[in-house]
């Protein structure tokens, strides 16, 4: 029994009269403090599996069970409960408050978090020190993506799930996003899943889990998983 | 191309039905808007509208024209004369009272006319001859009277009611409204208690006046204008100039009129003073006239004592003649009774010769009898013997006459036997035979008779023989016969001498007998002599009593005389006095004046139409506050849709779409919700708004029988136009905005603008204790500045217009209950009667000093004047406390808006707020009071009071006599007193009515509510304001939030995600919108107050202020319904916060 669970997940979207079936029978587990990586086509069903573990959508079907608890059971404000501790998000627009700045939009994530970390020791952790005090609009993307990450780290979640992190950040920026990303999970020890349509990052995960048509393809164990630094794409 | 048309309108279609919320939320905001606007606009055409209607249906005269001495049919025919005068009707008024149980109710009485001021028969009848009568509608309404009662009226002056109306009693046919009292006033008269309660329409014929009170005139083509129109007032004055121009000459004539007929009165006048003159002089005469005849009266019974006095001595000495005469009288018959005796005696004797000499006489007589029956035979056989001769001569004659004939016969046979030739013949034989045997008869015949005869006539034949013893016993007889005659003539004789003694005695007694019936006569005489003495006694006693009354009456009546000669004389003198004031009273007596009085004379026309021009202000102020804040809101939409759709801007511009062909779609867009809506609002409001106005103003206009809502084209156009206008421009203005960008600038998200610090971090202690989304919300209140200010802009116009609602209701309400209570503290006006005695007055006072619960009273003298300042003037009503030491009991001085108290001064008067403001006075200055046209005082003007309606002055009584030179006659009474329930005071003020020195007790409370009712119709208006300003803080705060929440999915998808409760992002919205709402609120609290100043001038009535403060309460309700609004669309925002997408919202900027 992994840390993480998806057995069987199914989604299916009605459109009208039309039934769209997002994910057909998912299953996978991760372990603890691994860093995994979702690879797949557009349209294959990543995004669907992500925001099903981060209880953002509910499946249609299937259990997830997330440090033994039972996800799916989960409806309403339990759900958010669970968004609010358990799951730290990282979005590919990053989504920031426009009107905070790159503090107060960690601090928050903070307020809402019954076992913070210090806002400012995360900023700093991402290499923000210096910016803290800055609007997402004095920010480059780069570093509006690090103050994204900082405010999912700072609520110190049990998962951090991000989608296509690097999608809208140019070569170095994305590399240097991923660093980040994969030395917070060495470093805390945090359960990181990444989204990506882009294979050629899968060498750096501890685990690479193949989506293709709302199925599970394929999934492998990267026993050395590379450092981003040695990554070309 | 085709194809290109048809996808863009497919777009649109889809557009809408895909926005269908933002569609109809624009539709219904501009409907609101154009609703509001196009309805409060119009209500004050539709109310003139209203009345005009009415008053053309009911031929409300143009002009009531009325004279200072009345007007003629002359007067009628010369105004029917003048151009542009379409008809013309002379009329009767009068004012009268009536008394109702308790009441006494002051009518005017109109005359029924035909084609010119027609009563609205609401029940009953029109009456149909002159003892019937049509009442005021509102006498019904608060039951005086019934239909089918009878009313009686009394003049109400010394005047008799009969020189102007034939009955005094009629019978109510029905009740009606007129159109000349729209409203529940009717007016001042000069009767009674001065105010008239209601009027009465009688038919013409019941009027006896003989000459018009009024004609009403009506001007040709004056119905079709709107009668509160400037056209219609053009006209008029046109009309009033021409009609004041034909009064000269009508005036001048009626003038002459009028003094011929004072003249003749005069004259009258005067000879009944001559007449009492005379009168008096004749009274004199005839006082004088008995004087002289009591006097003849007393010497005539002094004549008559004197008469019956002779009258009695003549009496006694008819008495002693009658004694003397029954003497002789009684002498007499003796006389006569004697005389009787001897004549009894002789007669006897007389008796005795006489039977001797009847008996000789008898013997003569049988002696004589025996000789002439002797005689009688001889007689007899005489005449046998003669008759026996005569027979047997007659028998011989006829013998003879037998031979004679036979005779002729032979003769005759004679001849004829000689004719024959004959001598004889056996016929003649037989016939000479028979002659002469005739002739033998005859012979012997005569010889027997000669011989008969010797018979009888021989001298001693016995014939003889008896005559010769028939005459000597006839001459014996003869003696006797001598003798006897000659005892006879003895006898008679004798007799002779008797019968003269009989009637001598006879005479001498007839002659006693008179003697005696005279007496008697003369006894009776006497007696009733006597009796007339007696009579005459009494009578004279009588007379002199008489005498004795008529001189005291004289008397009297000289002194009565005397008495009332002087009262006479000087009543004669007076009257003198009168005619002489009489007289120079005509001469001073000036041309009368007509006055032209148009319908602006007319109270409730005025009022009516002051009251419709309030509306009208109050639709020049809020409706356009309303329209802004609607069409913002439609703005704010449309501008939003424009920005949200930049990408597909983008993508159409990109394709090749021109410019125009995609700003189509959205102004289309906005121009069907807005046309529309508009349109819908239009509709609803042009009829609905007025006619909520219009019906709310009939509580006060009772006499307005319809209400009309007619589309005004001009307002109805004005806001659609506007609408249009205003959704267009911003329409156009966001599409050109967002077409100028490049198309691959508009497929780029936008980008988002940038936080900022806000100056509040500044102050570090008031940001640290914010937490991140309140932080969020400051700064995004910062960041939106546009939508910051509509917001404030839209919630704040929604709270002051609510404000300004409940504002004016303060301002209303507060009139009544600061006027007579906080400023007039005490609890009743009594208002004295003037013509009442001194002593019923303090009758009055100790009865109040007397009443339980009446705590104390104060006297004041009242009375209406005009102040003047500068070319300013006003009425107001002058008010003279008896006392100002304890004023302050009664009436509070003090500033509205310190409300600092201010004693009574003595210097000078106060005068009442407005009264002031209208004057243009301020403390200090110099105000000229007047009380007609030719008296006027000055006076210096100490203290300006609070004061709310109605406008006052006061002053001391020392300062009026110092004025008017004479100290004021009280004629009003202040009360105070304490009752613990209204059934007391109901029965104090009865009490007090029936006192001869009450004219009339107004009770404070009773006034509160008249004004409160009259301010009602207003305060419903102000409902209708406040119902629709929460109704567009709905829609408003509606619009808002609904754009605030589409503007910033994505950042509350993002707190979503981030695991924050549904409450918490929900608090985060609302937050700011509260935060927004409180600031509007604010905003609009400012924004109101000077609204409601603005309001409150434009809306007040000329005699009344209203008050100037807003309670806090109205800001406390206007801004809990604004907040409650807030929370409640909040509320309804929940559902769509709770149906925001994470994950759609979190994939891309759209």
């Amino acid at each position: 029994m992994g840390y993480v669970e998806l057995s069987k997940i199914t989604k299916i979207y009605h459109m009208g009269e039309v039934e769209i079936s997002a994910c057909d029978g998912i299953d996978f587990s991760v372990e603890k403090g691994e860093f995994v990586i979702i690879v797949g086509p557009s349209g294959a069903g990543k995004t669907t599996v992500l925001n099903i573990l981060g209880g953002m959508d509910t499946a249609t079907s299937g259990r997830v069970t997330v440090d033994g608890a039972a996800v799916d059971e989960y409806r309403g404000k339990k759900l958010i409960q669970y968004r609010r501790e358990d799951i730290g998000f990282v979005f590919q627009f990053y989504n920031l408050m426009q009107n905070l700045t790159a503090l107060e939009n960690v601090e928050l994530a903070l307020q809402i978090c019954r076992e913070p970390l210090d806002a400012r020791e995360v900023l700093t952790e991402v290499g923000l020190e210096e910016r803290m005090a800055n609007f997402p609009a004095q920010l480059s993307g780069g570093e509006q993506q690090r103050v994204a990450i900082a405010r999912a780290l700072a609520k110190n979640p049990k998962l951090l799930l991000c989608d296509e992190p690097t999608g809208a950040l140019d070569y170095v920026t994305g590399k240097a996003i991923l660093k980040l990303l994969q030395d917070t999970c060495r470093k805390r020890g945090m359960t990181v899943v990444v989204i990506t349509h882009n294979t050629a990052l899968t060498p750096m995960a501890d685990r690479v889990i193949h989506i293709r048509n709302g199925r599970v393809s394929g999934m492998e164990m990267n026993d050395h998983p590379m450092p981003v630094e040695d990554i070309e794409w | 191309m085709k194809q290109k048309k048809h996808m863009l309108i497919k777009d649109f279609m889809r557009e809408i039905r895909k926005n269908a919320g933002r569609f109809i939320s624009i539709f219904f905001i501009v409907a609101l808007g154009a609703a509001f606007f196009a309805g409060v606009r119009s209500a004050k055409y539709d109310m003139k509208y209203s009345a005009d209607t009415y008053y053309d249906q009911a031929k409300l005269m143009d002009f009531r024209i009325i004279s200072t001495m009345g007007l003629t049919d002359e007067d009628l025919s010369d105004i029917k004369k003048v151009e542009g005068v379409s008809a013309a009707t002379g009329a009767y008024s009068q004012e009268v009272i009536c008394q109702h149980s308790d009441k006494e109710l002051v009518l005017n009485l109109h005359t029924l006319c035909e084609g010119v001021n027609e009563p609205t028969v609401i029940s009953g009848k029109m009456p149909k001859n002159s003892q019937e009568c049509m009442v005021d509608q509102k006498l019904l309404d608060n039951g005086y009277y019934k239909i089918g009662d009878k009313v009686r009226f009394s003049s109400g002056t010394s005047t008799a009611l009969s020189e102007n109306l034939r009955y005094d009693t009629f019978t109510i046919s029905g009740a009606c409204l007129m159109p000349q009292y729209l409203d529940l006033t009717r007016g001042t008269g000069s009767i009674g208690d001065g105010s008239i309660d209601g009027f009465a329409v009688l038919l013409p014929e019941a009027f006896t006046q003989d000459y018009y009170t009024e004609i009403y005139v009506q001007v040709q083509d004056a119905a079709q204008l709107l009668c509160f129109g400037d056209e219609y007032t053009d006209k008029i004055d046109v009309m009033t100039d021409r009609l004041k121009a034909i009064s000269e000459a009508a005036c001048t004539r009626r003038f002459e009129e009028f003094k011929s007929e004072a003249d003749a009165k005069l004259s009258d006048a005067k000879q009944q003073v001559a007449d009492a003159k005379k009168k008096l002089a004749d009274a004199k005469a005839t006082l004088d006239d008995g004087a002289r005849k009591l006097a003849e009266g007393r010497q005539e019974i002094a004549d008559n004592e004197k008469k019956l006095q002779e009258s009695r001595q003549k009496v006694t000495d008819g008495e002693a003649q009658i004694a003397t005469a029954k003497q002789t009288l009684a002498d007499g018959q003796d006389k006569i009774n004697n005389g009787w005796g001897d004549f009894d005696s002789q007669e006897a004797l007389l008796k005795q010769q006489e039977a001797v000499l009847a008996q000789n006489q008898s013997d003569y007589d049988s002696g004589m009898q025996l000789y002439q029956q002797k005689y009688a035979e001889y007689q007899a056989g005489a005449e046998e013997a003669e008759n026996q001769l005569a027979a047997a001569q007659t028998q011989i004659d006829a013998l003879k006459q037998q031979l004679a004939d036979m005779d002729a016969q032979i003769l005759q046979l004679q001849q004829y036997l000689a004719s024959q030739g004959l001598d004889t013949s056996p016929e003649y034989e037989q016939l000479v035979a028979g002659r002469e045997q005739l002739k033998s008869a005859i012979d012997t015949a005569e010889s027997t008779l000669e011989a008969q005869k010797n018979q009888i006539y021989a001298p001693e034949g016995q014939l003889a023989q008896g005559k010769a013893a028939l005459d000597a016993s006839l001459s014996k007889l003869q003696g006797a016969k001598a003798a006897l005659d000659q005892g006879w003539t003895q006898i008679d004789n004798a007799k002779g001498q008797l019968a003269a003694a009989k009637n001598q005695l006879a005479a001498s007694q007839q002659e006693i007998d008179a003697g005696k019936a005279n007496l008697a006569a003369k006894e009776q005489e006497l007696a009733d002599a006597k009796a007339q003495i007696a009579e005459g006694e009494v009578k004279l006693a009588d007379a002199k009593k008489q005498l004795e009354e008529k001189s005291a009456e004289l008397e009297k009546g000289q002194k009565e005389y005397e008495e009332e000669s002087v009262k006479a004389e000087k009543e004669i003198a007076d009257a003198q006095e009168k005619i002489e004031d009489n007289e120079a009273l005509i001469a001073d007596t000036k041309v009368p004046s007509w006055y032209v009085l148009d319908r602006n004379k007319i109270v409730s026309y005025v009022s009516y139409g002051m009251d419709s021009d309030r509306i009208g202000n109050i639709g020049k102020v809020f409706p356009v506050i309303f329209f802004l804040v609607a069409a913002l809101v439609a703005l704010t939409a449309m501008t939003r849709m424009v920005e949200e759709q930049r990408t597909s801007i983008g993508t159409l511009k990109a394709l090749g779409y021109s410019d125009f062909a995609i700003a189509l779609k959205y102004f289309s867009y906005a121009m069907l919700a807005t046309v529309t809506g508009s349109i819908l609002g239009v509709a609803i409001g042009t009829v609905s708004l007025p006619y909520v106005i219009i019906t709310s103003y009939q509580i006060l206009y009772t006499g307005l029988p319809l209400c009309k809502t007619p589309l005004n084209v001009d307002q109805a156009l004005l806001a659609i136009l506007a609408s249009v206008a205003s959704t267009g421009i911003a329409t156009v203005a966001a599409s050109v905005h967002a077409l100028s960008a490049k198309p691959a600038e508009l497929m780029r998200p936008e980008a988002p603008k940038g936080g900022r610090r806000v100056i509040l971090e500044r102050v570090t202690i008031f940001w640290k204790h914010l937490n991140f989304t309140q932080k969020s919300t400051v700064r995004n209140l910062m960041r939106y500045k546009k939508r910051f200010f509509m917001t404030i802009i839209g919630i704040g116009g929604c709270m002051a217009l609510m404000l300004v609602g409940f504002g004016l209701q303060d301002s209303i309400t507060v009139i009544a209950k600061n006027q007579y209570r906080k400023i007039f503290t005490y609890d009743a006006t009594v208002t004295l009667n003037t013509d009442a005695k001194p002593e019923k007055t303090s009758q009055l006072l100790s009865f109040c000093d007397s009443y339980e619960g009446m705590k104390s009273y104060m006297q004041v003298y009242s009375k209406s004047m005009d102040l003047e300042h500068d070319a300013y003037t006003q009425s107001v009503t002058m008010e003279v406390p008896e006392s100002i030491s304890d004023i302050s009991d009664y009436l509070v001085l003090k500033d509205r808006v310190s409300q600092k108290n201010y004693a009574f001064p003595t210097d000078g008067v106060v005068l009442t707020e407005k009264a002031a403001r209208q004057l243009h006075v301020s403390v200090g200055d110099e105000i000229t009071i007047k009380e007609d046209e030719t008296a006027s005082v000055q006076a210096k003007v100490s203290l300006i009071t609070e004061n709310y309606v109605l406008h006052y002055m006061y002053l001391t009584p020392e300062l009026y006599k110092k004025l008017y030179g004479n100290a004021p006659e009280y004629n009003q009474m202040w009360l105070k007193y304490h009752f613990d329930n209204k059934k007391d005071e109901t029965a104090m003020s009865k009490a007090i009515m029936n006192e001869k020195a009450c004219a009339g007790i107004s009770l404070m409370d009773d006034r509160i509510e008249d004004i409160d009712y009259m301010l009602e119709a207003l305060n419903l208006v102000m409902y209708v304001l406040i119902i629709s300003a929460g109704l567009l803080a709905f829609v408003v705060l509606y619009n808002l939030n609904s754009i605030n929440i589409t503007e910033r999915k994505r950042e509350l998808a993002t707190l979503k995600v981030l695991g924050f409760y549904d409450n918490e992002v929900g608090a985060y919205v609302y937050r700011e919108n509260i935060l927004l709402t409180l600031i509007g609120i604010a905003v609009g609290a400012v924004m109101g107050i000077f609204l409601h100043q603005f309001v409150i001038q434009t809306v007040e009535v000329a005699e009344m202020m209203f008050g100037r403060q807003i309670r806090p309460i109205s800001f406390l309700y206007s801004g809990l319904l604004t907040f409650a609004f807030s929370v409640i669309v909040n509320f309804m925002m929940s559902y769509r916060l709770k149906k925001i997408d994470m994950i759609e919202s979190l994939k891309s900027v759209e």
